[in-house]
């Protein structure tokens, strides 16, 4: 690879720049002086707890302090990255539009890509350079004993993904949002849970176990190394599907990167419906509340789709060219393509990835000999149930986003929309709940409640377990029984689709044409100086000052789709 | 590519922002070499046309084309080949001179040999040669508005865009940096420069457009829009040593061509639509009647007065 591509790669002017930037701040001090005060503080705590044993060179130190020392520690720095970390994540972008340079940035010679990218490696390397401050030390206790280096080691990779993980989301934040201030505000609604999660994760393993999260991690994957894969998955997508998403939210929005995006997109749905497709044989050794949170995850992972379903009925003027020069191409991705009906297309292909992994989830388990068949099998079905409900509630919610955009909701309004009106009717389901009076979980049983997918996942996760639930209430999740949800799911799913698609007619807009009416007047090709056209004649004619060249001839400018 | 001589064509643009229409069917052409003044009240919509040009925003409706390529299928290949420099110069805290050029030389994919001469030949025409060293921070308004323009020349752009580069400066800098514009249109470049500050672009602008409220009301070189603005009229202002009666109008008014315009004490001023070489007899009549002339000025439709003639100040 030669140094040109290897700066594109990296985009490395930038992670120069906002390394050598980050190094002059006095900030930057201060959180290393921060570090190396803990880090001190720690190990004068540990030498004053020394025992002097002499039995053994290992034990120059008590082996159990240091171990205590290392995990305190590494505690700690879990903690710092955890706060700290989106912080400077998160203002990345938003800062350099503050300052009023990000405009510079763009006029120049780096894509978004690069840009994003060099933003990317730039606070990778400052959070391995923190994590490096302390290495010496941490390694020298383990020479002297009290810590494996691989367990040492696999923190730290850990710490790594960790810092990669917020980084990548960060920038993400960054980019979303337009003002330094926001930015602050916004940040830490995006980690609130990740952040929530590590810390109880790594302060409950210490305090109760006397444990590092990597030794738990380590042991529970060891144990089962799907879980270990579902982990990793999860980070890789939402890293990768966060820096994509900075990418294209930093580049023009008329322009043919929504095309590589969509396939980007559809490339990181694949792999996570195929990781869903070869862990789904071993759902039921899950227990059902994490399987329960399993099927929540499939559904929130789903969500960022509405954005896509409720995006404008345009056609980005880029690919409408790719589709005059390259033809074939063109028809080949045309699902790909952003705008009219292929938006709610899109989102239904990949809804479809996630088929196969329903269908044959846990059948696995009815092959084991140790597994009562009949018990296993009520199960799969009540498993099965869930997911398909869930799938089947992400396509509602698509086609009333897609419903939005048609109608002139910008992508973000139609899936804040869509969503917020499930929310409510949750909200007034609840309520109605509440009011009817009727003892026990009465949503439960078939009617108008039942109709909200998220409601009865939500009342589900009240129930001590789902599968007493399931026996308490057959008639509900008998073997062929049909929910009421779903029923309302589909139904929702097609009006939506057919009103939207009405709306398309009625506005007279290509519905599955690339070709879209409403955007004609932007021009692909230089019209003749000579035609343009009337409404610049009359303001001109109107003052008597006039360009020769734009008063000859005035004809409406007529656009590639027209000719 | 376009066969036009052009470097700049604008077409039918228009950009909203939500129900306000910053730029309505925009069309000019800026010619190769020349500099061109983009005139206009606050909230015109100057900036928005400048991100069009520059491909920082999309616009609704039309195309803009630099050097033959569409702003919004070639944006890459365009700034390749533009220097843009905003209206509010970002600068970054910490970075000395050197260090921010040598940053920005590297976003243009310049390294190496070739980074270093680049930077030194930029530096020797905005005479930043003494502040190298110097932290970006600690410079004057006209120093980081020159280092913001070097930025812009390291990739030898032949078109640069500037956005009220002289907003804010102090009067030396204001001419220090109007030498700076004349130099690089002397090395070919064409320079497309917004300003409101008239008298800056007047003696150095080629042509111009001028926008209000979204609209171009006039395009053209400054003679062209002169002529086209006197619509063969020439006004003069004359001064007598006495303060002439009433008879003066009806003296005067016998003459073809002849239009009294205003009269104040021993003032008066008058359009002349006749042939200018016929406006002697203007002089000879009065003289024959019995006043005497202390002075006579032909006013001239200088940017300004041709500004405030065709705009009226509002904004959207």
């Amino acid at each position: 690879m030669n140094r040109s591509l290897l700066f594109k790669f990296l985009g490395l002017p930038m992670i120069q720049k906002d390394l050598f930037l980050a190094m002059k701040k006095t900030s930057w001090m201060v959180i290393q002086i921060i570090y190396l005060v803990v880090v001190g503080f720690v190990l004068s705590l540990n030498i004053l707890n020394w025992k002097g044993t002499n039995s053994s060179p290992d034990s120059l130190w008590s082996t159990v302090s240091t171990t205590e020392l290392v995990f305190v520690y590494l505690f700690m720095q879990m903690m710092a990255l955890c706060v700290i970390f989106p912080f400077l994540a998160g203002s990345t972008i938003s800062r350099e539009r503050s300052e009023k340079t990000w405009a510079l940035l763009r006029t120049t010679s780096m894509t978004p890509g690069e840009l994003i990218r060099g933003k990317f490696f730039a606070l990778l390397s400052q959070g391995v350079f923190i994590l490096l401050i302390s290495a010496p030390l941490l390694v020298m206790m383990t020479l002297l004993g009290g810590v494996a280096l691989e367990n040492l080691l696999m923190e730290y990779l850990i710490h790594v993904v960790l810092i990669a993980w917020i980084s990548s989301v960060g920038v993400l934040s960054s980019a979303i949002t337009r003002k330094g201030a926001a930015s602050y505000i916004s940040t830490p609604l995006f980690f609130f849970f990740p952040m929530l999660a590590a810390l109880n994760g790594a302060g409950f393993t210490y305090l109760r176990e006397k444990q590092t999260i990597t030794s738990k991690l380590v042991a529970f994957h060891a144990f089962d190394p799907e879980a270990f894969f579902l982990t990793i998955s999860v980070v890789f997508i939402t890293g990768l599907g966060s820096l994509l998403g900075a990418i294209h939210l930093t580049s023009p929005k008329n322009s043919v990167r929504s095309l590589p995006t969509r396939i980007g997109i559809f490339v990181l749905y694949g792999y996570a419906a195929i990781w869903f497709f070869v862990y789904a044989p071993t759902l039921l050794k899950v227990p059902a509340r994490e399987f329960l949170m399993l099927t929540f995850l499939s559904g929130i992972l789903l969500v960022p789709l509405l954005r896509i379903a409720g995006a404008g009925p345009e056609v980005p003027l880029g690919i409408r060219q790719l589709g005059r020069d390259k033809p074939i191409a063109s028809r080949l991705l045309v699902l790909f393509t952003p705008g009219g009906i292929r938006n709610l297309l899109f989102c239904v292909l990949i809804i479809l990835l996630f088929i196969p992994a329903g269908l044959v989830g846990g059948e696995g388990v009815l092959s084991d000999p140790n597994v009562d068949v009949v018990t296993a099998t009520a199960g799969l079905d009540f498993l099965r149930d869930l997911y398909f409900s869930v799938l089947f509630w992400i396509a509602s919610l698509m086609a009333l986003a897609w419903f939005l955009g048609q109608c002139g909701c910008g992508s973000i309004l139609s899936a804040s929309l869509a969503f917020t009106a499930h929310l409510i009717a949750v909200l007034v389901l609840t309520v109605l709940t509440v009011r009817s009076g009727i003892p026990g979980w009465p949503a439960y049983e078939p009617g108008l409640g039942m109709i909200s997918t998220p409601y009865n996942l939500i009342q589900i996760a009240g129930t001590n377990s789902a599968y007493n639930f399931q026996r308490g209430f057959p008639s509900y999740f008998d073997p062929g029984a049909v929910r009421m949800d779903t029923i309302f799911n589909i139904v929702t799913f097609l009006l939506f689709s057919v009103l939207g698609i009405v709306v398309s007619v009625v506005k007279k807009r290509p519905l599955f044409s690339v070709y879209s009416g409403n955007d004609g007047k932007l021009l692909l090709d230089l019209p003749d100086s000579a035609s343009v056209s009337n409404d610049q004649q009359n303001v001109t004619d109107s003052i008597s000052v006039v360009d020769p060249d734009f008063n000859s001839d005035s004809q409406n400018v007529k656009t590639k789709d027209e000719s | 590519m376009s066969l036009s001589s052009a470097i700049l064509q604008v077409r039918n643009l228009s950009v909203s922002f939500g129900k306000i229409k910053a730029v309505n069917n925009v069309n000019f052409d800026v010619e190769r070499g020349v500099i061109h003044g983009f005139i206009g009240p606050n909230g015109a919509g100057k900036t928005t046309t400048i991100r069009v040009i520059s491909t920082l925003q999309v616009p609704d409706e039309g195309g803009v084309w630099v050097n033959g390529q569409n702003v919004l299928t070639q944006p890459d290949s365009i700034r390749m080949n533009l220097g843009y420099m905003p209206d509010h110069v970002g600068v970054y805290a910490g970075l000395s001179v050197m260090e921010y050029l040598d940053f920005f030389a590297m976003t243009r994919r310049i390294y190496g040999p070739k980074k270093s001469s680049v930077i030194s030949d930029v530096v020797e025409l905005t005479d930043l040669g003494d502040l190298l060293d110097r932290e970006v921070e600690s410079l004057s308004k006209g120093m980081r508005q020159r280092m913001c323009l070097a930025q812009t020349l390291l990739h030898e752009p032949d078109l640069l865009i500037l956005d009220e580069p002289a907003s804010g400066l102090d009067p030396r800098a204001r001419i220090e940096f109007r030498d700076l514009i004349l130099e690089l249109r002397r090395l070919g470049k064409t320079v497309f420069l917004s300003s409101h500050i008239l008298s800056e672009l007047s003696p150095i602008c080629d042509s111009v457009s001028i926008i209000e409220k979204g609209r171009v009301v006039a395009h053209g070189s400054i003679d062209e829009i002169q002529t086209l603005m006197s619509q063969g009229k020439t006004s003069f202002d004359v001064t007598l040593l006495k303060e002439p009666g009433k008879e003066l109008e009806p003296l005067l008014s016998q003459l073809p061509g002849f239009m009294l315009i205003m009269l104040q004490g021993k003032k008066f001023r008058f359009e002349w639509t006749g042939e200018i070489e016929d406006v002697s007899k203007v002089w000879e009549l009065l003289s024959t009647n019995g006043f005497v002339i202390s002075g006579i000025s032909k006013k001239e439709d200088n940017l300004e007065n041709i500004f405030m003639s065709l705009t009226t100040g509002e904004v959207q």
